[in-house]
């Protein structure tokens, strides 16, 4: 005993001998950092903090390097001090950050592609859906749109550009080493972090589905050592922006006069406000319970999470129940056992849009329904009121409530993987991933409410199909180094992959007089089919890296791919890419300022063949059910596709270069791309002559580029109590049509009211802009529209028809501003879309006056013989739709500027933290969309009724408006 | 550690042999066309394939240009009927302000164009065939009935718009192999009507000597049928050739067809597939077969298509021809929900031919009958100078209906009682339009039509406007097509 005091007082004196500093090392909130790195510079002394964050170093002079992922590295000088307490600020970059690639993870430093990561912070504390709404604004380069505003509805999500017509411009989600191409399951809680793999050098170790880019999306996981219990909720609010006014029932007759004289009943005088009986609140919430932790040897992940969102024109909802597991065990010192599980269940209701009011569309029916109209007969039938005028064109009311419709999917996404290392830098994964999807559709329309269920007495549907895929992936890795100057790494995989989709339906028809029965059984007439779809692709990849100290940096892959949906099935897809780390070089030493700089340039080639029919390739015969024969001789058949025996990879060559740099100690980060992408063997739609009984065929038919340039910028403006931080983003692409086989133009884009397509695909024209004629203006004689004489032969025919608008942003841009002061958090999050147009259709139907539709105010100002100045034209009937031709009448700036959202948090303060046993509190309150600033007429410019449509893009045509949402949220740590 | 290397090995190794047969799908829900590897792969491999493709040809007759725009284009596109409803595109049919891209007029042209591929496929395969399953005498019905379909399709097309491409091949494949072989069916130029002409009648001649005489029903190619549409195409065709609608004509008549003792027991639906019926549509209802294009035209849940024209009702009044207008119109109260300017609201008048339109949608459709073709006899003996010969079929169809003899006692003035006769006889059916047509007389007629309170109308029918547009959308893919003057 006396022999260890006698020792401890020895040590003590040896080390107060020497000269040492001691302290404690904080976060900014006050929080200890643990095992942050305190260094003498230019010695070998150094230490690493406690539990506590102290630590102790034996020097009184010199410079100490305090280092820690995800903090500004910092440099304080020495003065004989003995105590020390560093703050340490929150870094945009780090050094040691490592970002997930395709099969691995790379440090930040050493890539030589463009890859943008979008963290938990872009998520945290806004209320959404997918994740892929977490990437809008965030991510220079990726320009995402959310093509309506109805819940649980698809993003469009565009990497650098559309690339393909026909195959598919969605990015591949790769989620825990899972493909998918559909993330509406994923809950965008459980996100850690997402790689948006934008290049083809990046991308192309995915080959055969990464011409659209690859975001690797990776889940929480649990922390060895540290139990944390989080519960997080949120509840919302969300109202439409604005409202379109429509005719009263008094300006409604006098302008059915002019079209139609004599067609309304004359005690038709109600009046009915159609988008006040539509458009309500809308809601969100969510509601989540996580537990994390584990030991060195098992890890976990468990979150349950439900998520309920309903629309502001009722009944679309969206709510979701999902279950996620990820394990992580250490079995043995060699062998590495992964799970991760994702269940979920959720259910979808469906507000039909994207339709003309007499086909089903709400959004249009509650601007085009005549305002004399009642929501219910006044007979008290219990019956819609229907529209006289034209076939099934109910009341919006009918539209949205007539028929009992609802989609469920439950599905399991999960995978397991066993990871060998066989001996130091040489390991072998194998990773057996499923997705397993049920869906079910059911649709009940009862025989008396409805002018279409009393014709049909009543109509049932049920749609069920499953969808199963699995993968096999196997995947060698070899990691090393010859003298801690040449670093490099191999992998080498192969892949396989298979899909199949069963489908049943049934259609019944003459239902019993019980409206509790909803079921197909008691359906009278039936009919049904099923049908079974598979694909599978096979795959071989390498991929070689290497770095010269972290200085020049090299990287190779080469991937081969063979799909079952081409007649030529095998593509091989390679890439290269190089990086110069100039800030690693002896010059730049004394470059204080310079943090990190780096030059990257990459080249590589990606497949795609995502979106054509998984029979592209064969001719089909599909059969039609006939009255039976005596005797039997089956259905009737026809042809209905075309086989294409050349069929083969669409293939997108990209070349990128790039320059990463970082200056004060990571507190400035900027990040500038410059790409061009250029896809050969466009698969394409071809449109064929209608004098043939099929159409269409699928072929490769061109050749599209894409350049662009993006520029991303990070800065720590201020730190300390009050701290200020600034994330922008902004991407320029042009798109453009090179070539184009079989026919020099295609049409898309076909409006209803009028039977012309307003899209036109064409040499030399990027994807997406408007065609048709010029307007200028109305006649003072006739009130009527005239078009220019575009191709000057004095008459007005087709060939006036040109380029009359743009549906492409010049840029697409993000701003976020976070300011924290003491424990509030303040985020506004900017986010817009700069020069481009939108084609109105809505204003076809609300401004067109050719028909019984009610029209908007603007046609107050209609032409009359005593109102020649004006530029509306005049209201005339019997089938003359001269002025509502597509045209530039109906072209709009579709530009906005959008305070994408808001969120003020409060963070809940240690003291009151113990005293409640918590060890997390914090609410927040946030606004999204709240403000959007633009020109444009519609109900809002982020709109396209053609969803994720490569060739139409930017249409209104009563599209679901998109809604301003506030919310109230709360996350408890326990 | 080898043995690790081995396992990894051994994965590889697996999933790539395993790789080709894994790439190797083929459709489980449709059938494959023809192999693609095989040059001489065939098109039907047996009877039943042949069978089910005319199934699918016959299909067609029920697709929606026959069950609803084959009637405006030949009901609302004349003095018959108003356009009704509320649609636009009906609208320019009524009143002659078709453009090129009416949303009936594409349509129309990709309907026509379907069931001709359909037909060509099994008209250019059927003699490959070698199941010995199929007789040649069912092959030849079959290669018959195919060819009397083509001519039916073509015979719409041709009065439609005049030139019109003809395609008689067909393309089971598109590659760029054979990109140039068949780039002038992908591409088409048209042809002149006369060509077209001459292609509907070798068809039906070809078809004449195939096809049966009696069928299972109404709903198929028989002698009669192919009789009557040449009867139908001779009196269409520029010039006319009276003789040949005289000798088919007769070839119908005596082929075992009879008039109905009473006119409204064609439309009462007692007897389908009656002894006056030479083509009729069968629907047996439901949802893979049911006819709802009647609930276009009946029914008073919205204002329906096809409005009966004033001027047709003043012209059964005339003649004082109620039977006849009784079983083809009927009036009833719409008030409280519409109203029309040229009716008062409890007295408006529907189509009454049709009369299954609230059900299980059964309702036939009668194409060609034999009144029709008993009047175009009586036009082609008055065209070959034997009026009091055409007097007599003219009487025999008003007998019918309680109605005193014709008075015409000359050419001219029996080809106006023949027009009147057709008009009251073969009201909405799908007829008047053409029949005005082929005979010249639409812009007279037709500019003469007369409203509610006797005053015209106010039709505008021009030159240009007997034929459609070809649809812009056409032009806009194909630069080998040419549009019609006046579009």
């Amino acid at each position: 005993m006396v022999k260890i005091i006698s020792t401890l007082v020895f040590l003590f004196i040896t080390v107060c001998s020497y000269s040492q500093v001691s302290g404690r090392i904080t976060d900014s909130k006050g929080e200890p950092l643990i095992g942050a790195v305190v260094r003498l510079k230019d010695t070998d002394v150094a230490t690493l903090t406690d539990i506590d964050g102290h630590y102790t170093v034996g020097a009184n002079e010199g410079t100490l390097v305090v280092s820690y992922t995800g903090f500004i590295q910092k440099e304080i000088p020495l003065t004989g001090q003995t105590t020390l307490d560093i703050v340490m600020e929150d870094a945009l970059y780090n050094l040691n950050d490592v970002v997930v690639i395709g099969y691995g993870v790379q440090k930040k430093t050493e890539l030589t592609s463009a890859v943008v990561v979008v963290g938990e912070e872009s998520i945290r504390n806004r209320p959404m859906v997918s994740a892929a709404e977490a990437l809008q604004g965030k991510a220079a380069g990726v320009q995402v749109t959310q093509p309506s505003g109805k819940p649980g509805n698809d993003f469009a999500v565009r990497i650098r550009g559309t690339t393909s017509v026909l195959a598919g411009n969605e990015p591949l989600y790769v989620v825990d080493g899972v493909p998918t191409t559909d993330i509406r399951g994923l809950n965008p809680n459980d996100i850690a972090t997402m790689s948006v793999l934008k290049d083809a050098s990046s991308a192309s170790i995915y080959g055969a589905r990464a011409a659209n880019g690859v975001v690797l999306i990776t889940t929480k996981r649990g922390i060895a050592g540290k139990s944390v219990i989080e519960l997080n909720a949120y509840y919302g609010v969300s109202d439409i922006r604005k409202t379109i006014q429509t005719l009263s029932t008094k300006q409604y007759r006098d302008l059915i006069d002019e079209i139609i004289p004599g067609a309304l009943d004359p005690a038709a005088t109600g009046y009915t406000d159609w988008q006040d009986e539509t458009f309500g609140y809308g809601t969100n919430q969510s509601y989540q319970l996580s537990f994390r932790g584990g030991t060195d040897v098992t890890r976990y992940l468990i979150s349950g999470n439900y998520l309920n969102q309903t629309g502001i024109a009722k009944p679309a909802s969206f709510d979701r129940y999902s279950v996620r597991l990820n394990l992580d065990n250490k079995a043995t010192e060699w062998l590495n056992i992964g799970v991760n599980l994702n269940m979920l269940r959720s259910r979808t209701k469906d507000t039909p849009d994207n339709a003309s009011s007499g086909r089903g569309g709400v959004i249009m029916s509650a601007l085009n329904t005549p305002p004399f109209l009642h929501v219910f007969k006044t007979d008290g039938s219990g019956q819609y009121d229907p529209n006289p005028f034209q076939p099934s064109w109910e009341n919006p009311i009918a539209y949205m409530f007539g028929a009992d419709q609802e989609a469920s999917d439950t599905r399991v996404i999960g995978n397991v993987s066993g990871e060998v290392s066989v001996f130091k830098g040489f390991s072998l994964k194998t990773n057996f991933g499923v997705d397993h999807n049920n869906h079910q559709w059911d649709y009940y329309l009862d025989p008396f409410k409805t002018t279409f269920g009393r014709n049909n007495n009543g109509i049932g549907q049920a749609d069920k199909s499953t969808s199963s895929i699995w993968l096999w992936e196997n995947t060698a890795h070899y990691n090393s180094e010859i003298n801690d100057v040449h670093h490099f790494s191999i992998l080498a995989g192969s892949s396989i992959q298979k899909s199949k989709w069963s489908q049943s339906f049934l259609y019944g028809t003459d239902y019993p007089d019980d409206i509790a029965v909803h079921t197909l059984n008691a359906a009278n007439v039936i009919t049904g089919s099923t049908d079974v779809q598979e694909w599978s692709l096979a795959s071989f990849f390498g991929r070689v890296t290497y770095d010269y100290k972290s200085k020049y940096l090299l990287a190779a892959s080469v991937r081969r791919d063979g799909s079952s949906k081409l007649a030529n099935p095998w593509g091989t897809m390679p890439s290269v890419s190089a990086g110069w780390r100039i800030s690693a070089e002896p010059f730049m030493q004394n470059m204080n300022a310079i943090y990190d700089l780096k030059l990257r340039a990459g080249w590589g080639k990606n497949g795609n063949q995502e979106g054509i029919p998984n029979y592209a390739q064969y001719g089909l015969v599909s059969y039609y059910r006939r009255s039976p024969t005596n005797p039997l001789s089956g259905p009737s058949s026809a042809q209905v596709t075309y086989g294409n025996p050349d069929l083969r990879w669409e293939t997108t060559t990209q070349s990128n270069i790039g320059i990463d740099l970082s200056l004060f100690g990571g507190r400035l980060n900027l990040i500038a791309d410059a790409y061009v992408k250029k896809t050969d063997d466009v698969l394409l739609n071809v449109q064929l002559s209608n004098s043939l009984p099929i159409s269409t065929i699928q072929t490769n038919a061109g050749k599209i580029e894409n350049k662009g340039f993006e520029f991303s910028l990070g800065s720590v403006n201020t730190t300390g109590t009050f701290s200020w931080s600034t994330d922008a983003n902004i991407s320029f692409n042009k798109n453009k049509v090179i070539e184009l086989d079989f026919t020099e133009v295609y049409f898309f884009g076909r409006i209803y009211s009028n039977n012309q397509d307003v899209s036109i695909v064409r040499e030399g024209l990027p994807l997406g802009v408007f065609y048709g004629y010029i307007s200028e203006g109305v006649d003072p004689e006739t009130g009527d529209i005239v078009y220019k004489d575009f191709n000057e032969n004095g008459i007005f025919d087709p060939g006036d028809r040109t380029i009359i608008g743009d549906g492409n942003p010049d840029f697409t841009y993000g701003l976020t501003n976070t300011f924290s002061w003491k424990n509030f958090e303040l985020n506004l999050f900017l986010q817009g879309s700069q020069g481009n147009e939108i084609f109105n259709a809505t204003r076809i139907d609300l401004e067109g006056m050719f028909d019984s539709k009610n029209q908007s105010v603007v046609v107050l100002d209609r032409w009359t013989p005593d109102n020649r100045d004006t530029e509306i034209p005049r209201a005339i009937g019997g089938g003359n739709v001269k002025n509502v031709l597509n045209s530039s009448r109906f072209v709009e700036d579709g530009s906005y500027l959008r305070l994408k959202s808001v969120t003020l948090a409060y963070s809940i303060g240690n003291r009151i933290l113990d005293r409640l046993n918590l060890q997390k509190l914090s609410v927040y309150v946030t606004g999204q969309n709240l403000l959007t600033f633009t020109g444009y007429s519609g109900f809002d410019p982020e709109v396209n009724a053609f969803g994720r449509s490569a060739t139409e893009l930017g249409i209104d045509y009563g599209t679901y408006p998109q809604s301003r949402t506030v919310t109230f949220g709360v996350n408890v740590e326990f | 550690m080898k043995k690790y290397i081995y396992f990894l090995s051994s994965l590889l190794f697996i999933s790539m042999i395993a790789c080709d047969d894994f790439l190797e799908l083929e459709p489980h829900s449709q059938s494959v066309v023809v192999d693609n590897t095989a040059g001489d792969s065939l098109y039907f491999n047996s009877a039943s394939e042949l069978e089910a493709a005319l199934g699918g040809a016959y299909g067609d007759f029920k697709n929606e240009y026959f069950q609803l725009d084959y009637y405006v284009n030949g009901d609302a596109q004349s003095d018959d009927a108003y356009a009704g409803g509320d649609n636009p595109d009906n609208f320019q049919i009524d009143d002659y302000m078709l453009d090129a891209v009416n949303r009936n007029v594409s349509r129309d042209w990709a309907y026509l164009y379907s069931a001709i591929g359909k037909v060509n496929n099994i008209i250019n395969n059927a003699d490959d065939v070698t199941d010995p399953a199929l007789t040649d005498s069912r092959k030849q019905e079959i290669i018959g009935e195919a060819a009397f379909i083509r001519a039916f399709m073509y015979f719409q097309l041709v009065q439609l718009w005049g030139d019109v491409p003809l395609q008689l091949l067909e393309v089971t494949s598109i590659s760029a192999d054979k990109l140039e072989e068949i780039y002038a069916q992908i591409f088409p130029a048209r042809a002149s009507a006369a060509e077209v002409y001459a292609q509907i009648i070798s068809d039906l001649e070809t078809a004449l000597t195939r096809v049966r005489t009696t069928a299972p029903h109404k709903g198929f190619a028989t002698t009669g049928a192919v009789n009557a549409l040449l009867a139908k195409v001779y009196a269409t065709r520029e010039p006319h050739d009276w003789a040949k609608v005289s000798q088919y004509a007769d070839a119908v008549i005596g082929g075992g067809y009879s008039l109905l003792p009473e006119y409204d027991q064609l439309w009462d639906n007692a007897v389908e597939n009656s002894a006056e019926s030479i083509f009729e549509i069968n629907y047996e209802g439901g949802p893979s077969d049911g006819n709802w294009g009647v609930t276009i035209f009946r029914g008073k849940d919205w204002k329906k298509f096809n409005l009966p024209a004033n001027d047709l009702i003043a012209a059964f009044t005339a003649e004082n021809d109620n039977i006849r207008k009784n079983a083809s119109i009927i009036f009833e109260d719409v008030s409280g929900l519409w109203s029309d300017a040229r009716y008062p609201q409890n007295a408006y008048p529907f189509i009454n031919k049709w009369r299954n339109f609230g059900g299980d949608g059964a309702q036939n459709y009668i194409f060609i009958r034999l009144a029709d073709i008993l009047l175009l006899k009586a036009e082609a003996l008055n065209e070959l100078g034997d009026a009091n010969g055409a007097a007599a079929i003219v009487n025999q169809i008003r007998d019918r209906v309680n109605l005193a003899p014709t008075s015409a006692n000359n050419q001219s003035i029996m080809r106006l009682a023949i027009e009147k006769e057709r008009r009251l006889e073969l009201a909405f059916e799908g007829i008047r339009w053409f029949d005005l047509k082929r005979t010249g007389r639409a812009i007279d007629v037709v500019n003469q039509a007369k409203g509610p309170d006797g005053n015209l109308v106010g039709y505008m029918l021009t030159e240009p406007h007997l034929l459609w547009p070809v649809p812009q959308a056409e032009l806009d893919k194909n630069a080998n097509l040419t549009q019609n003057p006046g579009y």
